[in-house]
């Protein structure tokens, strides 16, 4: 149990790092359940103030930058603020310059006492440096991640974990009207 | 009065015969002393007074008795003892007996007395005063530390009142609060919002159904958690998920938990999901 409390004054600004967290996911491509990054921002927000939700991502691989785009343009739709880098690597599966990009925003917003609580989604460590920074502005840092892409230097970096396993983020529908539905999903990725 | 007068007094009071008178009037109150040979004896009217042999043993010296005095001789009394005057002798009379002594004794001994009683009481009066200031002072001090407990307690109170006070505001505020950040009663129709948490009924009916009588609106969002031990159930007017007869049926929830008939599943109202959550 973390020390410190939800104070639903604080203002919280929330930076999610698509590719690694649909990556803990991925394991479930086989099944009927989708991500739902809306329902993911709602629970790790609780009853505190959203200054800003945002999602790195990179663009496409070859072949795929049409759902890519599509998927970007329902984030926005939605509210949130997408943040697309253009260099992908296809070979390697690996996007560029999204976690600097990442990281810079963070910072940026600390110092600019743009929030309180920064909420990173993402268990990458190589955010730990930008979380020490942030936390060292004053602000307070708090990690969601899935168990097998955290590890526990992330964890203790962190002001607070959020086990995103055990939060019910996954869209199910009925498959009477899946149809109809699948083009009203909601953030769903 | 004299003390032959009182004899007098006496005798004309009770009828003594002039024997008795004879031996009354030979009779005196006489204090002995030893003098420096050693010798007890007291004096009357000049006339020195010594023990008769039948009252040796019994007056001692310092003692004052009264007397019949036998005069064996023109130049000495000898006496007999009758009554020795102590303090059980004067306790022994009667008030009004004691009473005329007093007087008496005051009367004739005024200019003596007077000195000796006021040097006597000045004293008890200093002391009494002293002790009276004492005790008020004494009185005083316990008035104000009573006070002083008093002011103490209603502080305290008063502390504690605040306290509650504070503490009701608080409370007020969470309240407020909490239900601010509830979902609205449309959310949940009948959910009891006093309460964080409730158990509610849900039965798995078939492999890909589940139903509750709290599952009265058409449209819902069904999530799942990551590790597959419970769904969420939220009702909203942009659900995905259709809601038939308070049933909903939901695809891939055979493949997440298995069959093995009809079942109450372990179900709550949880209001920071806004929605009922079910453990598989």
């Amino acid at each position: 149990m973390a020390i410190g409390s939800d104070n639903k004054n604080n203002k919280v600004m929330m930076f999610i790092d698509y590719r690694n967290i649909i990556r803990s996911v991925d394991t479930m491509k086989s099944l009927p359940f989708k991500l739902d990054l809306e329902i993911l921002v709602r629970q790790l927000l609780g009853p505190r103030e959203l200054v800003a939700a945002y999602v790195f991502d990179s663009k496409g691989a070859m072949g795929l930058e049409d759902a890519s785009k599509r998927l970007h343009d329902k984030l926005r739709y939605l509210g949130f603020r997408v943040v697309v880098r253009d260099a992908y690597d296809p070979n390697r599966q690996e996007q560029k310059e999204v976690d600097v990009a990442m990281a810079c925003e963070m910072v940026v917003h600390a110092l600019r006492d743009h929030y309180d609580v920064a909420i990173v989604v993402s268990g990458d460590r190589d955010f730990i440096p930008a979380i020490q920074h942030v936390q060292a502005a004053g602000k307070r840092v708090e990690v969601a991640a899935f168990a097998n892409t955290v590890g526990s230097a992330v964890i203790q970096s962190a002001d607070k974990f959020h086990e995103l396993e055990k939060m019910p983020l996954l869209s199910m529908k009925n498959p009477i009207i899946e149809d109809s539905i699948d083009l009203e999903n909601k953030g769903e990725v | 009065m004299e003390f032959n007068q009182w004899v007098n007094e006496t005798n004309e009071e009770f009828g003594l015969a002039d024997e008795d008178w004879e031996d009354i009037k030979n009779t005196a109150v006489l204090t002995f002393l030893a003098d420096e040979s050693g010798r007890i004896s007291s004096t009357y009217k000049g006339i020195r007074v010594y023990r008769h042999y039948d009252s040796e043993r019994t007056i001692k010296s310092g003692e004052t008795w009264i007397c019949s005095l036998v005069s064996k001789q023109a130049y000495n009394y000898f006496a007999r003892g009758l009554q020795r005057i102590d303090s059980s002798f004067m306790f022994e009379l009667k008030k009004d007996q004691k009473d005329a002594i007093a007087s008496s004794i005051w009367e004739k001994h005024k200019s003596t007395i007077e000195p000796l009683l006021e040097e006597k009481y000045k004293d008890i009066l200093d002391k009494n005063i002293r002790q009276t200031a004492a005790d008020t002072k004494k009185e005083y001090e316990a008035v104000v530390k009573e006070l002083q407990e008093t002011i103490r307690r209603l502080e305290q109170k008063e502390a504690e009142n605040k306290n509650i006070i504070t503490s009701l505001h608080d409370k007020l505020n969470a309240s407020e609060a909490e239900k601010n950040s509830k979902p609205s009663e449309s959310l949940i129709p009948n959910a009891p919002f006093n309460l964080s948490q409730i158990y509610v009924s849900v039965r798995r009916d078939s492999p890909d159904s589940i139903s509750s009588e709290w599952f009265n609106k058409s449209r819902y969002f069904v999530h799942l958690s990551a590790d597959q031990r419970m769904i969420a159930v939220r009702q909203h007017d942009e659900g995905n998920v259709v809601c038939m007869n308070n049933t909903i049926v939901l695809e891939g929830l055979s493949l997440l938990s298995s069959y093995s008939g009809p079942r109450e599943m372990v179900s709550e109202y949880n209001h920071i999901l806004g929605g009922i959550q079910i453990y598989l």
